[in-house]
């Protein structure tokens, strides 16, 4: 009966690991109610997964934990620090997309280094961290491809790779790897918690 | 296919071609020819028409009157309109419509009844602020809106706005930079070309300018035409040329990206195996 998978990952080896708590969450869209009341704590560096059914609101919860979406009422609290009316940008938690995300004017590793870039680390080391992470994604010879010159699963992996050189505190995949063949998917689910 | 469809099809190509061509060429080629005419039927031709052009300051005025118009209604239009569409489209899509709705108007607004409207504006301006020919921008930024809010719609569209700025958000980009560094480089050839739209829009611009008494280039052409037909016909043949080699700039750059991607991409390929 479940047939997607959601995983909230927590703390990356750089750092300690945070608690993230959702606390009584709840979403309506229109008459559809995506979350009604949703209660989870997710202790420091635990890897957790949401799953349920395809709709069964998966997707609208990491939304809310990254403030894409507002909720309608309950409150998220990363690391004792109550993040519900912060914006996006503000509140370091990488994300990787169910649909395909990559910047399509930048390379590969144009991609990784966009967010350290955003964090205003400097060139060299931007450099460095984005050939490290794509390694990690097996993806080192495909540093200069653009998105429209990888496969599905290149792409998600990529994403992966972006989303884990911000080194940030609360890591949401959506469904990464729903695109990718069972041995890759096997090298990569190590790979949230050894970056 | 078999080869004779092919053929047929190949001969019918050139067929369509070489009729439109002609339909294109024609006009424009008679004109050329009238405009490089001697003032008797036995003179021979001469080009003194396209030299009085230059002679004549009121037309270079005019011309650079209108190129000037071209670039600040560009400019404008590109400011005023690039970032409310990205907005509407990510943070208010219940106001998709209203925009479409403002942007399209104009074209369903005759000429006429626009400078009804703005002859009292305009009157006000010239008094207040400038007498200046630069001040039509304003009315023309409203004049090209239709075509540039259609190419710019098409441009979002082809991409997918809302995830490439959710990933942005969540890298930590603020807004600024996601619609400066994420949704523009992905929409130049859509940029562009409302751009060169609206320079053609502006170029052509005849009536409004006419009848709020302002000389621009068609104008001026007009106003030529009657003391001096060769050198009007002159100048209508160098701006439809202009026009002419704006739409193949536009055609070259509208080309798809991927190409172009692939030439960058190989070009930063040499450049990263260095390092
Ligand atoms: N923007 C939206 N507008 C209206 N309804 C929405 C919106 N986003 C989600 N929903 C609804 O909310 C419910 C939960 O959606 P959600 O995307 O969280 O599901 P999911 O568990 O991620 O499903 P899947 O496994 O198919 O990805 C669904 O019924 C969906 O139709
Ligand atoms: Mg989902």
């Amino acid at each position: 009966m479940p047939t997607a998978v959601a995983a909230a990952g927590v703390g990356t080896a750089a750092r300690a690991g945070v608690e993230v708590r959702l606390e009584n969450l709840r979403r309506r869209y229109g008459g559809v109610t995506a979350l009604d009341g949703l209660n989870l704590t997710m202790a420091p560096g635990e890897l957790v997964a949401l799953l349920g059914p395809s709709g069964c609101g998966k997707t609208t919860a990491l939304r809310l934990v990254a403030g894409l979406e507002q909720a309608d009422s309950g409150r998220v609290v990363v690391a004792g620090e109550d993040v519900t009316g912060q914006p996006t940008n503000k509140r370091d938690v990488g994300m990787v997309f169910q649909a395909y995300s990559l910047f399509p004017h930048m390379t590969a590793w144009q991609n990784v280094a966009f967010g350290l870039q955003m964090r205003k680390v400097d060139t060299a080391r931007r450099r460095k961290r984005a050939g490290d992470m794509l390694e990690l994604v097996g993806l080192s010879g495909f540093a200069n491809r653009f998105a429209h010159q990888l496969s599905g699963g290149q792409q998600q992996r990529v994403a992966l790779a972006r989303a884990l050189a911000i080194e940030p505190k609360v890591l949401l995949l959506d469904e990464p790897l729903s695109a990718l063949d069972a041995k890759v998917r096997a090298r990569l689910r190590g790979s949230p918690r050894s970056s | 296919m078999s080869r004779s469809r092919r053929l047929k099809l190949q001969v019918f190509r050139v067929i369509v071609f070489l009729v439109f061509g002609a339909f294109f060429l024609v006009p424009i080629g008679a004109m050329f020819e009238f405009s490089t005419r001697g003032n008797t039927d036995t003179a021979p031709r001469t080009l003194s028409a396209w030299q009085t052009i230059f002679q004549t300051p009121d037309l270079v005025a005019a011309i650079l009157a209108s190129l000037a118009l071209a670039v600040i209604t560009s400019a404008g239009m590109l400011v005023l309109l690039v970032p409310t569409m990205i907005w509407v489209r990510l943070r208010l899509p219940r106001l998709n419509r209203v925009v479409e709705f403002l942007c399209l108007l104009p074209l369903t607004i005759p000429a006429i009844v626009l400078v009804a409207g703005l002859a009292p504006e305009y009157r006000w301006l010239s008094i207040n602020v400038s007498e200046s020919i630069l001040t039509l921008a304003f009315v023309y930024l409203v004049l090209v809106l239709p075509y540039t809010y259609r190419t710019l719609h098409a441009g979002l569209a082809a991409i997918d706005v809302k995830t490439l700025s959710e990933a942005a958000r969540s890298l930590g980009a603020g807004w600024a930079t996601v619609m400066g560094r994420i949704i523009v480089p992905n929409m130049w050839s859509a940029l562009l070309n409302a751009a060169l739209l609206s320079v053609a829009v502006v170029l052509g611009e005849f009536t409004i300018a006419n009848l709020l008494n302002y000389v621009n280039l068609q104008v001026a052409i007009a106003l030529l035409g009657r003391a001096n037909a060769g050198v009007s016909i002159a100048v209508a043949v160098a701006s439809l040329m202009f026009a002419f080699i704006l739409l193949v700039i536009l055609s070259f750059f509208g080309r798809p990206r991927a190409r172009v991607a692939q030439l960058e991409a190989d070009t930063t390929l040499s450049w990263g195996q260095k390092t």
